[in-house]
């Protein structure tokens, strides 16, 4: 149930322009310098300043909503990438003959998915110790030191070893596009085997670049997990062998032919942050806080030891959980599917990313709540920018205050989302399943257990969200 | 990874770190406050007025320290304005701005109700002293900090008597944003941070601190 | 019937018990006694009922409020860590809270019928924001229909996936 996109002469004749990309990116780079210079410049509040509601509820919003339509299309648009990439290649969009940069290869030991979770981890603990999202200043300089980083480490390492390897957010769009309804992949197989022999969707050649995610869609790509839509390869394939299309969501969840340990535990990070973190940071907080406040010296706020290592402690003890509850239930699977199943630990490692839905719409049900929210003050901060373009630094005047659903609607439209988010991690884990044993009951037996995990991370969901209608 | 080279020129990668590495520190010098270094003379600028804010209204002065209704530039023209949170002040100075609020009909209360003056003293008790200024339209957004000269009590021991002392003794206490705008108009001073009916961070007034076009901007 | 060497009755088995386990935790957790944190209304001045409230990233303490209704309140709330908002929207209160300073709400008369009211965070204050409620309890209202909902949707999420546990199980052909 595919569609190919690149089949229409517009869509083939854009996705083949050279500056494609590059135009892309300039009106999100435009975006971004703006927002910059809010953030900096412009009234220190979250509330009224136009970069913070910008960036962490529409830019936000928008790209939870990509990762369903359209896999990794911000990083097509990122402009924080863009500059590593245009420090290395010293053109914005045609194939250079120089390279200022020192092109190392990235060390062997980081090229996994281990670093980029940490720093995503690291990431949402400075949000929620310091309020890095709360605060514009914070949220210039969280830009700031992405560019900067993705310059220095386009400068002297090859590709976009950034993108895929450093970035904080790699991993949560890269495991949320195995969702997307859209994939970038060869058409025929044997046409990139047989009759192949330059390779220049990888390699590249004198007009096009190589893949800058160091992907070889001649080959061994088969997910979107990497793919960040560069163009690159539909540009340099000589066979015109790169289809873009369109999808049924989730395949990729269920495709990986070697899922690896990184990606899985990856995707448990992310969906422990959607579920089990906040429920064990709702529970708990006051108490812990209390507890260091008795050990470490109180500070002012946020700068405030006990909260911040409360904070650390329980993102600790909830990704653990998170980790734990997988594992067990992938210890159950094994249990029930009989002796001869694969170790719990690679049924964790195939399993763990069919539960991505989960996490994605449990995602998209917060967004909802927030959206539906924060309308008026998304309309105050554009007219106080308008006012003040560039700098922000007025206000437009009090705030609007506008619920467009009460709680009740909402939470209804939430649970629709939720029980989406259910049926799609079922459908993965039924597919996994069969994939991983022949016998069809063995097969059952294996995804039950599994199938138990995806309720009860549907459950936690479900009663933090209603808890205030208790 | 192995990637058809490109011919690496070391000329321009020298270029590029260089340019990195200085954009790199001023990123830094701006975390810590230094980038882009402050005018040395913030005030003084063009035309300047200071703004008492208090329990819970605003009282305007021009240079010479008379009192006007509204503060009123040439569009064009540089504007300072210095912020004096009341309680920079001494007691007295403090309880006198705050009896004006006495004067007009605020939060549904009639002019001169005695509540008003008990919950003008509860926000005092509270600590709920300070005030975030800003004009709609104009590039003002003011945070008083007042607190710690206040020493945990309601009232400032020790500082300035008047507010012409406040000024010249450069008081901590004091802010000032200075601007220049082109819009002719008038504008509303208002205490900012809240929406809906709460109060904000001066207590229970907050929401009715609002000096209607109490900054005019004339043709040049 | 109920032969424990087949791996699809095993599972069912175990799959049940741990769900039923977890399931109740959670529940337990969310809902149960140590959650249910009520404020005690500290000193009674001028009639008044004062409520003292802690905010954090991402949450309340305590996370509910009990009044009568025609009490007249007033909340002194204080924000542990960054800026935060306290709205009741049913009360038009919505206080902004800055680092560590407490902020005092006007005296509200609860005009509201009894039922059970949300109190959220105004202010984006990351990606847990739109998690960070408690509830204002009018009255005595009993169990609410809107109390209801959360074990509606838990039952439906355990019909969708019995439901789908079913169809996989009643399929003929075979896999991919």
């Amino acid at each position: 149930m595919t569609r190919d996109l690149l089949v229409l002469p517009p869509v083939r004749r854009a996705l083949r322009f050279r500056p494609f990309q590059f135009l892309a990116i300039v009106p999100a780079a435009l975006v971004v310098a703006v927002v910059v210079a809010s953030t900096w410049f412009g009234i220190d509040h979250p509330g009224f300043n136009f970069g913070t509601v910008f960036t962490w509820v529409v830019w936000w919003g928008a790209l939870l909503l990509s990762f369903v339509f359209l896999g990794r299309a911000w990083c097509l648009v990122c402009p924080i990438g863009a500059a590593g990439e245009w420090v290395q290649r010293l053109r914005l969009w045609g194939r250079s003959r120089y390279t200022a940069g020192l092109e190392l290869p990235w060390p062997r030991r980081l090229r996994n998915l281990w670093l980029a979770t940490g720093l995503f981890l690291v990431f949402i603990w400075l949000d929620n110790g310091y309020g890095m999202s709360n605060s514009p200043r914070l949220t210039a300089g969280l830009i700031a030191v992405l560019t900067l980083a993705s310059a220095w480490i386009g400068l002297v390492f090859e590709r976009r070893a950034f993108c895929r390897y450093v970035c904080p957010l790699t991993a949560f769009i890269g495991l949320n596009s195995l969702f997307s309804m859209l994939e970038l992949r060869r058409r025929e197989a044997e046409v990139c085997r047989a009759d192949c022999a330059t390779k220049d969707c990888y390699r590249g050649n004198a007009t096009t670049y190589g893949c800058p995610m160091g992907e070889f869609p001649g080959g061994a790509m088969d997910t979107n997990l990497f793919c960040i839509l560069c163009t690159e390869c539909i540009k340099g394939c000589g066979h015109d062998n790169i289809g873009l299309r369109l999808r049924a969501p989730g395949q990729d969840l269920w495709a990986m032919r070697r899922p690896r340990a990184d990606g899985a535990f990856a995707a448990v990070t992310v969906v422990g942050l959607a579920t089990l973190i906040p429920l064990v940071t709702y529970a708990w907080l006051p108490k812990v806080r209390g507890l260091l406040a008795g050990v470490l010296p109180a500070g002012l706020p946020p700068n405030d030891p006990p909260r911040l290592v409360g904070v650390g402690l329980l993102f600790a003890i909830g990704l653990g959980a998170s980790v734990a509850l997988v594992y067990g239930f992938s210890l159950l699977s094994r249990r029930a599917a009989g002796a001869r199943a694969l170790p719990a630990r690679a049924l964790f490692v195939h399993y763990a990313y069919a539960l991505i839905p989960l996490g994605l719409f449990k995602f998209l049900a917060d967004l909802l709540d927030h959206a539906l929210r924060t309308w008026g003050a998304l309309g105050d901060v554009t007219r106080a920018l308008m006012l003040d373009f560039p700098l922000n630094r007025t206000v437009a005047g009090r705030v609007t205050v506008l619920h467009l659903l009460g709680p009740v609607e909402t939470y209804l439209i939430q649970i629709l989302l939720l029980l989406c988010g259910l049926l799609f991690t079922l459908f993965a884990l039924h597919r996994i399943s069969l994939r991983l044993f022949d016998d069809r009951e063995i097969a059952l037996a294996s995804f039950l257990p599994m199938a138990g995990l995806g309720v009860v991370l549907t459950l936690v969901s479900l009663w933090m969200l209603g808890a205030p209608l208790l | 990874m192995e990637t058809p080279r490109r011919v690496r020129h070391p000329a321009l990668t020298a270029a590029a770190a260089l340019g990195l590495s200085v954009l790199t520190g001023l990123v830094v010098l701006a975390f810590l406050g230094k980038f882009p270094p402050a005018p040395r003379d913030a005030g003084r600028a063009g035309t300047v007025f200071y703004v008492v804010a208090y329990h819970y209204g605003y009282a305007f002065y021009d240079r010479t320290f008379t009192e006007v209704a509204a503060m009123e530039v040439k569009a064009g023209e540089p504007v300072t304005l210095y912020i004096v949170p009341s309680q920079a002040l001494p007691r007295e100075m403090v309880l006198e701005y705050a009896e004006r609020s006495l004067r007009v009909p605020i939060g549904g209360l009639a002019a001169g109700d005695p509540q008003v003056r008990k919950k003008i003293l509860e926000d005092f008790a509270l600590g709920n002293v300070e005030h975030i200024i800003g004009i709609t339209g104009l590039p003002v957004y003011v945070t008083t900090n007042v607190t710690p000269a206040l020493n945990a009590r309601p009232f400032r021991d020790g500082g300035p008597q008047t507010l012409r002392e406040a000024v010249e003794r450069s008081d901590p206490t004091i802010k000032t944003v200075t601007f220049t705008t082109k819009r002719v108009g008038a504008y509303d001073v208002l205490c900012v941070d809240s929406g809906m009916d709460g109060a904000g961070t001066c207590g229970w007034g907050h929401k009715w601190m609002v000096a209607k076009g109490a900054f005019i901007v004339r043709p040049p | 019937m109920l032969d424990l060497r087949r791996p699809l009755v095993r599972s069912v088995l175990l799959t049940t018990a741990a769900v039923a386990l977890l399931g109740a935790l959670t529940i337990w957790t969310v809902d149960g006694p140590q959650a249910l944190i009520s404020a005690s209304p500290g000193a009674r001045r001028d009639g008044v009922k004062e409520f003292s409230i802690r905010v954090y990233a991402w949450g309340f303490s305590p996370k509910v409020i009990r009044v009568d209704p025609g009490d007249t309140v007033r909340f002194r709330v204080v924000s542990d860590d960054i800026q935060h908002g306290f709205a009741i929207n049913e009360l038009g209160l919505n206080l902004q809270l800055v680092s560590g300073r407490e902020v005092r709400s006007p005296d509200v008369k609860v005009t509201l019928p009894p039922g059970k009211y949300p109190i959220q965070c105004s202010t984006f204050c990351g990606l847990g924001h739109p998690s960070m409620k408690a509830s204002l309890v009018v009255g005595n209202p009993g169990p609410t229909p809107a109390a209801t909902v959360p074990w509606i949707a838990s039952l439906l999420a355990l019909a969708a996936a019995g439901s789908f546990a079913a169809l996989a199980a009643g399929r003929r052909e075979p896999g991919p």
